[in-house]
């Protein structure tokens, strides 16, 4: 049975200006223990997405529709008691900047035990041995040392392991990773993402890795959604994705990852032009304005998430899918040194 | 090893243990002269001072006579004034009022317009626009006519207002201070990822608003507090010294500078204006000293973030 189900969500802000679609009608499934990886650009939609399913976001000016089931139980439905051990219990969520997630004049110590006496109703010695324990598992060094710092004495790959520690406190079936290494030297993102992996495989936990760097999802998910102006564009098992892309903005993505194989001085990729307004998107695809194969049609008509014929788990979104071939043709067409 | 050499190497050990800069000697003077006088002013009956209730009519007739040098004898270490008080006893006595005033005007005002603040700048929505066109508009009202009316109100008919009315009267009017300086530091801090953060562990608004965002704004908060204290002293003066002060008994600084007014009083006996002047001087100096200090020092947690 599926672990998390997401059903037709749909999230728009008011704003003066007029409603920001900034999430329009995504559906997924994720299984216990898996992990997906919702990619896409800033201002694409994921970060709103993982904050829409745990609703996170303020209720003032936000419309939210659809259907978020975890553990078989439609989230929204649940009563008061019931949907307190969701957060933290059953989901929990680590965000992009270290520097601001964790409260700057509370201790660490504190900021650990809060949620296992809030959730667990733990003595206060006992949660924070947990607490030692958790830093411990985290790499943290002389953990009971640090249960008594600030925030601010640590640096930012040491924050976002506590960030990580805190999040894992209580033991949840399902943890959002919202561009976990994003803030952090290159260096850094790596032992992060690699103590990720580590925890979620000892403790059978499904996650969501929600990034901007296809290269941070590429060995580390089993399922990944492209996200794009609030849509989701392409859907697919990772190998799958990697090996027969066929979203034109998938490809574009892939292409614009720097390669080590590349001679020195090659121009970087990048897709030119900017995301769409949200506000008033085009009435067609979305990526067509941008799109190197967008016709007429494109620009007309909105394609259906659609499954590659004889595969169900790949969906795309697109009137002319790319192709190896189309792919190869491109690449070759491609000035030099452009 | 003298002394000397004593507090130069305890000073080097706090810099070496610590990374933050040291206080400074005029912070650690300032905070001295606060709390000696508060506990003198406490303590004032039990002082081996005249009491207040016992004037030397003696040396007050000299004085009313332009002789006011010789009023500061071995008893009377600030000299009295023209009707033979003790001006230290009165200074001092005077203090207990000034800052209980100063204190407690701030304390009420941050009792509700603090919480007021913090409430509307998490809300936000319309509690937040109801509140702070209220505020505005009491703001718009210029403060000192709107305390002359208040203070003639309350006093009518009794010659001035008891120290519970007067604070009453003061903290209302710094209600709407209070609760712009805390709803600013709401806002900013309602807006930082670890709110979200607490919330994504199950933590309620309650929660939120008492574990997570009051300690990030009752820093700022004390840090302004101290400069609004002292400010009230000076107002309290201001309100004494027209006359729409604290009832005929009570003794505090701007009743001390009332009784030391007119030309004629200044030139014959200059200390009855000048002892309240030094202590009000002092006391608002060193407020303001200390709650600069604390805000520098929260610039730099601030900076560290």
């Amino acid at each position: 049975m599926a672990l998390l189900e997401v059903r037709d969500l749909v999230t728009h802000f008011k704003t003066d200006r007029g409603v920001v679609q900034a999430v329009n009608g995504v559906s997924f499934t994720l299984d216990e223990g898996r992990t997906l990886g919702v990619v896409g650009e800033s201002g694409s939609g994921k970060s709103v997405l993982s904050r829409s399913i745990m609703n996170l976001l303020p209720k003032r000016g936000v419309i939210r529709q659809g259907e978020v089931i975890f553990d078989g139980r439609e989230t929204s439905k649940l009563d008061a008691k019931d949907s307190r051990k969701l957060y933290g219990v059953g989901m929990a969520m680590i965000f992009q900047d270290p520097m601001t997630s964790l409260n700057p004049v509370v201790k660490i110590g504190r900021q650990l035990t809060e949620g296992l006496q809030l959730h667990f109703g733990v003595d206060r010695k006992f949660a924070m041995e947990t607490a030692e324990e958790l830093l411990r598992s985290v790499g943290i060094p002389e953990p009971a040392k640090r249960l008594n710092q600030y925030p601010f004495e640590m640096s930012g790959g040491m924050r976002q392991r506590i960030v990580i520690a805190i999040a894992l406190a209580c033991g949840p079936k399902l943890l959002f990773a919202d561009e976990p290494t994003t803030a952090l030297d290159v260096t850094v993102q790596k032992t992060i993402l690699n103590l990720l992996a580590q925890q979620q495989q000892e403790r059978q936990m499904a996650m969501v890795l929600v990034t901007h760097d296809l290269g941070v999802v590429a060995g580390r998910t089993d399922e990944i959604i492209v996200m794009y102006a609030g849509q989701a564009v392409e859907m697919a098992p990772t190998d799958k994705l990697f090996t027969d892309m066929k979203h034109p903005y998938t490809e574009a993505l892939f292409r614009s990852i720097p390669k080590l194989s590349d001679p020195s001085h090659t121009r970087l990729e990048s897709i030119p032009g900017r995301p769409p307004n949200l506000i008033n998107p085009p009435s067609g695809c979305r990526f067509a304005p941008r799109c190197v194969y967008a016709d007429a049609k494109c620009h007309a008509e909105l394609p259906p998430l659609t499954p590659v014929p004889g595969e169900p788990d790949h969906l795309f979104r697109c009137w002319h899918p790319v192709s190896i071939n189309t792919h190869k043709l491109v690449s070759a067409a491609a000035p030099e040194g452009n | 090893m003298n002394a000397a050499d004593g507090v130069v190497a305890v000073k080097a050990e706090v810099a070496a243990s610590s990374p933050r800069k040291p206080w400074g000697v005029p912070f650690w003077l300032a905070a001295a002269w606060l709390v000696v006088l508060t506990l003198a002013s406490i303590f004032s009956p039990v002082l081996p001072i005249r009491k207040t209730d016992n004037p030397d009519f003696l040396l007050g007739a000299a004085v009313g006579a332009g002789d006011w040098t010789s009023s500061f004898t071995r008893n009377h270490l600030l000299g009295v004034d023209d009707s033979g008080n003790d001006l230290l006893a009165y200074a001092l006595k005077g203090a207990r009022v000034s800052l209980m005033v100063g204190f407690g005007t701030v304390f009420l005002a941050f009792l509700v317009g603090g919480w007021a603040g913090m409430l509307a700048g998490y809300f936000r929505g319309r509690l937040d626009s109801i509140l702070v066109f209220g505020t505005n508009a009491i703001l718009s009202i210029p403060p000192l006519l709107f305390l002359l009316l208040l203070v003639s109100v309350l006093s009518a008919g009794s010659g001035g207002v008891s120290l519970w009315k007067f604070i009453a009267t003061l903290g209302s009017l710094s209600i709407p201070i209070t609760f712009r300086v805390v709803r600013a530091a709401t806002l900013q801090q309602a807006s930082r990822e670890y709110v979200v953060a607490a919330r994504s562990m199950g933590a309620k608004t309650r929660r939120v608003l008492v574990r997570e965002i009051l300690p990030n704004v009752i820093k700022p908060a004390l840090a302004y507090s101290l400069v609004a204290v002292g400010s009230v002293m000076v107002i309290e003066g201001g309100l004494s010294f027209l006359g729409a002060g604290l009832s005929g008994s009570t003794i505090s600084w701007g009743k001390m500078l009332q009784i030391g007014a007119g030309l004629s009083k200044l030139k014959a006996a200059p200390n009855t204006t000048f002892v309240p002047a030094a202590f009000l001087f002092l006391t608002v100096l060193s407020l303001n000293f200390i709650g600069d200090k604390f805000r520098e020092r929260l610039e730099v947690k601030q900076g560290n973030i």
